[in-house]
């Protein structure tokens, strides 16, 4: 364990603030179609839902107040800005559950293949499923869910809502803190097959919290992580809750539970279950060395999925 | 396919657990409260600290802080909620958990962080709740659940899965 590794002390932190607006939808590109990422250009990327090329994002600091959450859509390679509530889009507008950002209310016509307009809430839903019979006109529309529920929500285990409210498999990510845990044996790789352990679908990049850094010269790194409960549910604090793991890109692994996380909701740093016990959201402040700019996390639950997030100082 | 089994044995066993309440409390540690830190750390924190518990905290020689030896976590309002050892950050030992009367409500023993031994957890009353074994992180084993009349379940478990037998 070195001073070199970013993220030596694990910390806590406060509640998310998403202070954001609404707007169009970011960086697209003016319509220019696409089916790869090879087709856009530097920065950009092959939306999966709007098959337009979108400004991509390494960490919430690249994204407008609106679309605070960089994330990945549907399995992408590319993560892209995203909204989270359809207040946080501003009057009118709704956080298009299609694609994951702010746009006006929909109409009849507005709405991707494969999702129908709700007259109702102005958004989009998952469209008619495909039968078979339509030669491809309208999309598989697999599990529908609701981002907004607790989740899994109808998912199940491995799985979580994503965007366009549909189900999909929970990341299970091998970045660099991931791949060398395993080969030093600090992480067991998940098997949504056998394991049994909780589950982490998101991770964000949050405000970062310099009060959770107590060293002269660390910087903060600040993030959130959701996760729900396998087969053991999640206790009140915790203290007394399954292993939740830190990785750094050596791979160290550095446990999260009861270091510096604290206990108090109000305070800079928090651990909340609820649900009865079958979700939970952990925030934390990771201190790196001064200077450090940029920091990619791993997560991971005893038996659980790994999950890594690119943090920015922000 | 799980296979839960309601045999007279585990019953009786289980009703003999469950009419013996546990009657322990939290320990009265508030503001201004020494733990016997180990020699080389100092403590840390406090019922009303942001961190919200009182910890012993070691450096080392390249800058990494750690956690060594006794802890004591409180809720928001400054009760004992968790009273457990540290090893070098990882949880061990057994941890007690009490709710915020002070009745304690479960325990857990922990082997470098994971759950690995004997986790309980008690009914309102006292009475056990459950009773399981780990082993590493994974439920290994029979693992008993009791309901409210202190009759008993037991699953046999392995890799913390239910087992057919």
């Amino acid at each position: 364990m070195t001073r070199n590794n970013p993220g030596l002390w694990l910390s806590a932190a406060a509640a998310i603030a998403f202070a954001m607006s609404c707007g169009e939808m970011s960086g697209t590109d003016g319509g220019t179609t696409c089916s790869t990422d090879a087709t856009c250009g530097t920065g950009k990327a092959c939306h999966p839902v709007l098959k337009v090329c979108v400004k991509t994002c390494t960490g919430g600091s690249d994204c407008p107040s609106n679309e605070k959450t960089c994330a990945k859509i549907n399995s992408s390679t590319a993560s892209f800005c995203t909204c989270s509530t359809d207040a946080l889009c501003g009057a009118g507008n709704v956080c298009n559950a299609a694609t994951s950002q702010c746009t006006a209310k929909c109409s009849a016509t507005s709405c991707p293949a494969g999702f129908a307009c709700n007259a109702t809430s102005g958004n989009c839903v998952v469209g008619a499923t495909d039968g078979g019979s339509d030669a491809g006109t309208t999309m598989d529309a697999g599990v529908a869910c609701n981002v907004t529920n607790a989740q899994p929500d109808t998912c199940g285990y491995a799985k979580a809502c994503g965007a366009g409210m549909i189900c999909q498999a929970a990341a299970d990510d091998r970045c660099t803190n991931i791949s060398a845990a395993i080969t030093a044996n600090n992480y067991t790789p998940w098997n949504p097959a056998s394991s049994t352990g909780a589950v982490i679908y998101v991770a964000t990049d949050d405000t970062d919290i310099a009060a959770g850094c107590t060293g002269a010269t660390d910087v903060a790194f600040t993030t959130t992580v959701y996760g729900y409960a396998g087969t053991t549910l999640f206790p009140a604090t915790i203290t007394a809750a399954p292993q939740l793991t830190y990785f750094t890109s050596a791979g160290t692994a550095r446990p999260v539970n009861g270091v510096l996380v604290g206990t108090q909701t109000n305070a800079w740093s928090h651990y909340t279950m609820s649900n009865a016990g079958k979700n939970v959201e952990i925030k934390m402040t990771l201190c790196a060395p001064a200077g450090t700019t940029a920091l990619t996390a791993g997560f991971a639950f005893s038996n659980g999925n790994a999950l890594c997030v690119a943090l920015t100082r922000n | 396919m799980i296979r839960k089994m309601m045999m007279m044995q585990f019953a009786v066993a289980g009703l003999a657990l469950a009419q013996a309440p546990t009657l322990e409390r939290a320990p009265a540690i508030s503001t201004g409260y020494k733990m016997a830190c180990p020699a080389g750390s100092r403590q840390i924190g406090g019922p009303t600290s942001d961190f919200g518990a009182y910890a012993c905290l070691k450096g080392t020689a390249d800058g990494m802080r750690i956690m060594q030896g006794p802890m004591v976590s409180f809720d928001n309002a400054g009760h004992v909620v968790a009273v457990g050892q540290m090893d070098e950050n990882f949880r061990t030992g057994t941890w007690k958990f009490f709710d915020a009367s002070g009745k304690l409500i479960g325990s857990t023993s922990f082997v470098k962080g994971e759950y690995s031994g004997l986790r309980v957890e008690y009914q309102a009353d006292g009475k056990l709740k459950f009773e399981e074994n780990w082993v590493n992180g994974k439920r290994q084993g029979p693992q008993k659940a009791f309901d409210a009349a202190g009759l008993v379940t037991v699953t046999e478990y392995r890799d913390d899965r239910p087992v057919s037998k």
